[in-house]
């Protein structure tokens, strides 16, 4: 009987401490299936159409743009900056010091567009009104200022944005000694003063000017009106100076970008008139655009999205892929194309309402390289979340989507994209995933 | 106190700790087990584990006969018998290039029958009837519209259990009837995540279910001594479907946005229809030491009608064969009443998939001894050596080495003393 006991004993325990060695089991994997049909379906309608807004804000725009050139598409594009100096440190200069000359020190920030290689001309004006912004408080591409229609200096050049550090640009002399004089006199003795007496400086391209546009850095350290004394002591002349910058302090920065384009010649010039009206992409060859610093943005529409629902059973949006290609001979090194694009959100008015953006943050579309052996490239958006919203409203809203590159407000890039009817490329296509479960 | 009582004891002490364990385990890593409810639960009570789970003819005097109701007839007269059971299992899933291995414990049988008159037995039994376990990860699921693949993880765990009350009724002295009414319960879970997309950026849909079944099911069962070493017993089970309900979760993950898609409690699932099913079984005494029990089943799947994405379902039929072999069939000696079993299994199987069926085969062994002082108690150890499906096509095979074990504990509670 004990031994029963004890072997009973041993099978309990047995059981009871058995454990759950399992590995997960891969095998049995051919056996079955999912219970979940995927479908991917890229017929689905991608409408394209262009506007142009009346004005964009170009306010604290992150550089200085100066240039023309003649584009076979947008016509004349041009871009020409306004901004207000202002002292950042107390004057330092010697009394006995002499003033030598003044000069406007560019930075360059690397940015250009088009053909460096021709001659470039700048001209700087002095600006003969105050320069405040408008009643919301911004700059826009389209404001306009007074200014000496007589400029200060004229300076030819060839742009070096890589090779070289900063454009040098003398300034008349009196001009300098003028304003050098009152303010170690003590007339200028604050920022206020010295708007009073200088309002700001115009530049601008030459009228005939075919060339590129050049970007100047906005940084006070690296950007600024520089005026040289001369201090002669015993031991020789020492070399002193005394800068003003842009206003960047300020709440409103006072400087910005105008920047334009005529279209002249080009087929959209009357076409592109009212923010309100797009041009359908089969009305423009079969193209949209976009154009930064002028304010022309491609908008998106997707009518057929509802016949989603003629997938037989009950399913879900899953990831959606939205792919837009770029017209192959429309970019080049010149004539970049950007990498990001922004997302907007329009009303039916084609007026801004947000940014797109979904729980986890900003949507963008960035560029990509296809994988083929064309290695096109495209710009990929998630529309996922977005799409998902628009299948469930309740009422159709007319809203819809706006491409806005990186830098819009202060580059002068442009895209050309190619519709669904396209014979450039390839056609721009929407992916759309759907997992039916029941 | 009765000397049975620590016997009693060491009973509750096993069922608790195996209680314990059938809630965390499943007994089961077998993918087959996706296929309608799962696959038939191993759980039998007294000596039928080691006798390839014949019983159908069986007249068993001290131990629960689940096979066939109209065997709590043969019982004897004025006992009350407990019979709880557990198992462990080691399984081995083998395809053409790997093969993993899984080990589990579980509960197998809570039974309780009585004898109150000579003629009169009754009993109550519960056990589970099927389980569901599997973990398959990285199944290939085409897309629609390309030719791409997207990965998808299933999962499920859960089974049936069965609760019935029985009745036998011994007619005549040749024959006995019988009737069980079970009431089947129970819960499957199942798990689906999808993934789409690129690692890491995978766009994932995830479904949880959860699927309750229930209904009842009752069987007939008769029993016929027609000499004093050949008996037969015939049992029906009656075609019953049990109702599906569901509570749902259905999530997703898009643009690394999560969102639930849907929340359904209750909603109605597709039910399980059981089939019609038939038993005709032997049980002959060879000589004083030798019994043969031999059962033939079919269950007629193929008039469910119903349909499964995994594979369809086919008429099953079982083959089972045990041998008994009691040294000496007396109260004399321990070792003369000891119980030697050996059984061996045959089931066609009732799943198909691509035209071959999964089969099931077994062959078993048993040891049944005796305790307790008054006699009729029993401790029942069975091993069993199971192989079911086979690496054929697509097919995978599982063996499985279960040990079982089943106290089978006998009172006398009825006196005649206590009877008005």
């Amino acid at each position: 009987m004990k031994q029963l006991f004890f072997v009973l004993a041993l099978l309990i325990i047995f059981i009871g401490c058995s454990t759950d060695a399992t590995t997960e089991a891969t095998v049995g994997d051919e056996l079955t299936d999912s219970n979940i049909k995927v479908y991917e379906i890229d017929t689905f309608a991608v409408h394209l159409s262009t506007f142009k807004f009346d004005s964009i804000i170009t306010s604290d725009a992150a550089r200085i743009m100066v240039g023309q050139y003649q584009d076979p598409i947008f016509g004349k594009v041009r871009a020409a900056s306004y901004f207000e100096l202002i002292s950042f440190e107390e004057p330092d200069i010697d009394d006995k010091s002499v003033f030598d000359s003044i000069a406007l020190v560019l930075h360059y920030d690397h940015y250009f567009y088009a053909d460096t290689t021709q001659l470039t001309e700048l001209n700087i004006h002095r600006v003969l009104e105050p320069l405040n912004p408008q009643s919301d408080g911004y700059f826009y591409n389209t404001s306009a200022y007074q200014y000496d229609p007589i400029p200060l200096t004229t300076l030819s050049f060839y742009p070096e944005p890589f090779d070289e550090d900063s454009l040098y640009v003398p300034l008349p002399f009196d001009f300098g000694e003028t304003i050098s004089d009152k303010i170690r006199n003590g007339i200028i003795s604050s920022n206020t003063d010295l708007t009073n007496e200088l309002k700001g400086f115009y530049l601008q391209p030459g009228a005939k000017d075919n060339g590129s546009i050049t970007g100047f850095s906005v940084n006070n350290e690296q950007t600024y009106l520089r005026f040289y004394y001369s201090l002669y002591t015993e031991d020789g002349i020492e070399e002193q100076t005394y800068d003003l910058a842009i206003n960047t302090e300020s709440e409103e920065n006072i400087f910005f970008n105008q920047m334009s384009s005529d279209l002249e010649g080009t087929g959209l010039e009357n076409l592109l008139n009212d923010q309100e009206e797009a041009l359908l992409s089969e009305e423009s060859g079969n193209r949209s655009f976009i154009h930064s610093g002028i304010g022309i943005t491609t908008k998106i529409e997707f009518p057929t999205l509802k016949n989603i629902y003629n997938i037989p059973g009950t399913g879900t949006l899953m990831g959606c892929e939205l792919r837009l290609y770029p017209i192959k001979n429309s970019y080049n090194d010149r004539l970049s194309i950007e990498d990001t694009l922004g997302i907007n959100v329009i009303d039916q008015n084609n007026q801004v309402l947000a940014m797109l953006s979904n729980d986890n943050g900003v949507i963008q579309g960035l560029l990509k390289t296809e994988d083929s052996e064309f290695k096109e490239e495209y710009y990929s958006i998630q529309l996922g979340s977005y799409l998902q919203e628009k299948l469930a409203e309740d009422y159709i809203t007319n809203e819809a989507i706006i491409l806005v590159p990186n830098g819009y407000s202060y580059s002068l890039n442009r895209i050309i994209l190619g519709d669904q009817a396209t014979s450039e490329g390839l056609k721009v296509k929407l992916i759309i995933h759907y997992a039916v479960y029941q | 106190m009765r000397s049975i009582s620590k016997w009693i004891l060491v009973a509750m002490s096993l069922s608790v700790s195996l209680k314990g364990l059938s809630q965390t385990n499943d007994l089961t890593n077998s993918p087959y087990s996706r296929f309608g409810l799962g696959i038939a639960s191993n759980a039998s009570t007294g000596s039928s584990s080691g006798l390839g789970y014949t019983g159908i003819g069986r007249l068993d005097r001290f131990n629960i006969n689940i096979s066939n109701p109209a065997s709590y007839a043969a019982l004897l007269k004025h006992a009350i018998i407990l019979d709880i059971g557990g198992s462990v299992s080691k399984n081995y899933l083998v395809n053409n290039y790997i093969v993993n291995a899984k080990t589990s414990g579980n509960f197998s049988n809570l039974s309780l029958a009585i004898k109150p008159s000579a003629r009169f037995g009754l009993g109550l039994n519960l056990i589970p009837s099927t389980i569901v376990g599997y973990t398959l990860l990285g199944l290939e699921g085409s897309i629609q519209g390309s030719t791409d693949t997207y990965k998808s993880d299933v999962s499920g765990s859960g089974g049936i259990n069965k609760l019935s009350l029985s009745g036998g009724y011994q007619i005549t002295n040749r024959l006995a009837i019988g009737a069980s009414l079970s009431y089947l319960f129970g819960r499957v879970d199942e798990q689906e995540t999808i993934y789409l997309g690129e690692s890491p950026v995978w766009d994932i849909l995830y479904i949880n279910d959860i699927n309750y079944y229930d209904n009842f099911e009752m069987s007939l069962g008769l029993q016929y001594q027609a000499f004093d070493n050949l008996s037969f017993g015939l049992t029906t089970k009656f075609p019953t479907t049990l109702i599906g309900k569901q509570d749902r979760t259905i999530q997703k993950r898009v643009d690394y946005v999560t969102t639930t898609i849907d929340e359904i409690e209750n909603q109605d699932t597709e039910d399980f229809h059981l089939p019609l099913q038939v038993g005709l079984g032997i049980s002959s005494k060879l000589n004083n030491q030798f019994y043969l029990f031999g059962d033939y089943e079919t269950k007629f799947w193929n008039a469910t009608d119903q349909v499964d994405g995994f594979g369809e379902y086919t008429n099953q039929h079982l083959i089972k064969l045990g041998l008994q072999y009691q040294p000496k069939n007396s109260m004399d000696t321990y070792w003369g009443k000891l119980q030697y079993n050996m059984g061996v299994l045959y089931d066609t199987g009732y799943l198909s998939i691509k035209n071959s069926t999964v089969n099931n085969k077994g062959v078993s062994l048993g040891l049944g001894l005796p305790i307790g002082k008054k006699g009729g108690s029993y401790i029942h150890l069975g091993y069993q050596y199971q192989k079911n499906g086979s690496v054929e096509g697509i097919l995978i095979e599982e063996n499985s080495n279960i040990f079982s074990i089943n106290i089978s504990l006998l009172d006398i509670w009825f006196m005649k003393s206590y009877i008005d």
